[in-house]
């Protein structure tokens, strides 16, 4: 199942209950501080509940702020037992020990624990023919991924399509190539903006599939056993979730935990950064073209699909004027009618493969973290991060996904915000600028 | 394909057979040891106590292949079964085929099929400890720091 499927599921799931006025007057308790919840308060949000309490079992998320809340455990929230209160569950993995320990405080599976978690309700013989399904049209796909021009070819395969993940990946592919004597291999991802990442690396064989495709030869790989000789599954969490609970210990973060899962390379093991690409010169007459000055243009990125509570538009269109007030020409990196330019900023677009020139030549970036800062962590210019501030399995957000942590770059400034409140960062933003 | 198949279906009779015998839905974890690894089943047997308190649960029951030494028997284990090598194997297949249960937990560092823990074994000093109790057990309290 796709990310994407998963959060469909939710909402469909949170429709029904709305459906149902499960929600009406009540006191909405989240279980789980994640990402998931996250997306989940803002799903109900937008269905005009307001989420009363955030619980976790997690010691460390317990007393910290997320989401504008403070997480707290479920005894302290749910005990004594409040008939006005109504538990929602996110978690696929572990909604069932969760609804356990709910209803051991005397709430009811029926009308007050639910679990909106993909396919938690669905009984097993729904679940296992149709597992078994995507796991033989798996390995049809497969099949004809593997038989390239030249003969049989190892496939190198992501299904989940966040740009940035592949271009993490993509920095070790040539070195596990070389290692393993691969002859022959194809890059299989999700979608065109993966597609032209895995491109910047000088990959000649890179193919897009559809994100459930993909799964099913996930699927088929786990199931079959297959791999690692002719099918290398990049994104360490889709065959198997067990190695992703060691996200951020001792220090392993995003980068990291590719390296050491998905290709088994060790520290010493550089970088294969792509090329800069484009010639610097047409860039600088692109930006002049413009109206924007080379050295003295701020690229602003404001748009991030994994934010939790999406575009802060008050937030962007003050930082434009302040900008714009101390002498910066200020444009916007955005695509499509989704991503309009910041007011008072132009909007400059680039393909990920000039982006390194662009951003060198502009002098100055500042982005939400995203698959663009990945792309353009090379570049020789100030570059300013801003990370959400949010828990990620054994560390933050900021740990996990730190351009200078991940050794992509050493000079980024990263900056932590609360999604609910991106205005106490102004000034430290801007105090880069002064 | 098929032939994992068939386990996999195999599997599922097993699980079904340990849910019924044990009960598993009152909060009962199976920790099945698929290594024959005496370090790492220690590790796991170590921390039962810390898995039946982190995840509530009312207990544990213990499935592990004849070739392996038998496990001490530590306090919250409520059951212990010895299975033939083909039966573990098969029940890896079910979970393989799709994680239909959080009741089950495997104590290995490379099964089910896919799981990496191996390869971060020695790497930013993880130990087998670190990989067993947040990896096979998933103890949310180890290792952590209050906030």
């Amino acid at each position: 199942m796709s990310l994407q499927e998963f959060f469909d599921g939710i909402e469909v799931r949170l429709d029904r209950l709305t459906r149902q006025g499960v929600f009406d007057g009540k006191k909405i308790v989240l279980f789980g501080a994640s990402v998931t919840d996250g997306r989940c308060k803002r799903l109900l949000e937008e269905r005009g509940f307001a989420v009363d309490a955030i619980v976790d079992n997690s010691r460390e998320k317990v007393g910290r702020e997320y989401l504008g809340l403070t997480v707290r455990t479920p005894e302290e929230v749910l005990a004594p037992f409040d008939e006005d209160r109504v538990v929602v569950i996110t978690s696929p993995t572990y909604w069932s020990e969760m609804t356990h320990q709910v209803v051991q405080l005397g709430y009811s599976k029926r009308t007050q624990v639910f679990s909106v978690g993909a396919g938690s309700e669905k009984p097993l013989w729904w679940v296992f023919p149709a597992r078994l399904s995507h796991a033989a049209r798996g390995a049809i796909a497969f099949r004809k991924l593997a038989r390239g021009a030249g003969g049989r070819r190892t496939v190198f395969l992501t299904p989940v399509p966040p740009a940035g993940d592949v271009y993490v990946e993509c920095l070790f592919i040539r070195e596990y190539v070389q290692r393993n004597n691969v002859k022959r291999f194809v890059v299989a991802v999700p979608n065109g903006a993966c597609r032209r990442i895995a491109e910047l690396f000088g990959f000649d064989d890179v193919v897009v599939l559809d994100e459930d495709t993909l799964w099913q030869i996930v699927d088929y790989a786990r199931v079959a056993r297959r791999g690692p000789e002719d099918l290398v599954v990049m994104h360490y969490p889709s065959l198997n979730g067990t190695v992703a609970q060691m996200q951020g210990y001792k220090g392993l973060n995003f980068e990291k935990m590719f390296r050491y899962v998905s290709f088994d390379l060790d520290d010493d093991v550089p970088h294969d950064v792509p090329p800069s690409g484009s010639d610097p010169e047409t860039v600088r007459a692109t930006l002049v073209g413009n109206g924007l000055r080379p050295g003295r243009t701020v690229i602003l990125a404001p748009y991030a699909r994994s934010l939790v509570h999406g575009h802060d538009e008050q937030f962007w269109n003050s930082l434009a004027a302040d900008l714009i007030a101390r002498g910066y020409d200020v444009c916007t990196s955005g695509f499509g009618l989704e991503e309009p330019a910041v007011a008072g900023t132009a909007l400059l677009q680039f393909p990920f493969s000039q982006a390194v020139r662009f951003v060198e030549s502009a002098g100055f970036f500042i982005g939400l973290r995203s698959g663009l800062c990945d792309v353009i962590s090379p570049a020789n210019a100030v570059k300013v991060i801003l990370h959400e501030r949010g828990p990620w399995f054994k560390t933050s957000l900021l740990q996990m996904f730190s351009l200078n942590e991940m050794d992509l770059c050493k000079d980024a400034v990263e900056l932590e915000f609360a999604s609910s409140d991106m205005a106490a960062i102004f000034d430290d933003v801007t105090a880069v600028f002064s | 394909m098929v032939g994992r198949t068939c386990a996999a279906l195999r599997g599922a009779r097993l699980w079904a057979g340990l849910s019924r015998r044990h009960d598993l839905d009152r909060g009962v974890y199976v920790l099945l040891l698929a290594e024959h690894d005496p370090e790492l089943n220690a590790v796991a047997l170590r921390h039962v106590e810390d898995l039946l308190k982190d995840r509530r649960a009312a207990g544990v029951v213990l499935v592990s292949d004849s070739a392996t030494p038998s496990p001490e028997r530590a306090p919250g284990i409520i059951g212990v079964e010895r299975w033939a090598s083909r039966s573990i194997d098969a029940l890896i297949s079910f979970n393989e085929l799709g994680s239909f249960t959080d009741r089950l937990l495997v104590v290995s560092l490379t099964k089910p099929f896919g799981n990496g823990l191996h390869r971060l074994l020695g790497r930013q000093g993880v130990t087998k400890e670190d990989l067993v109790c947040l990896g096979c057990l998933r103890l949310r309290s180890y290792g952590m720091v209050a906030a």
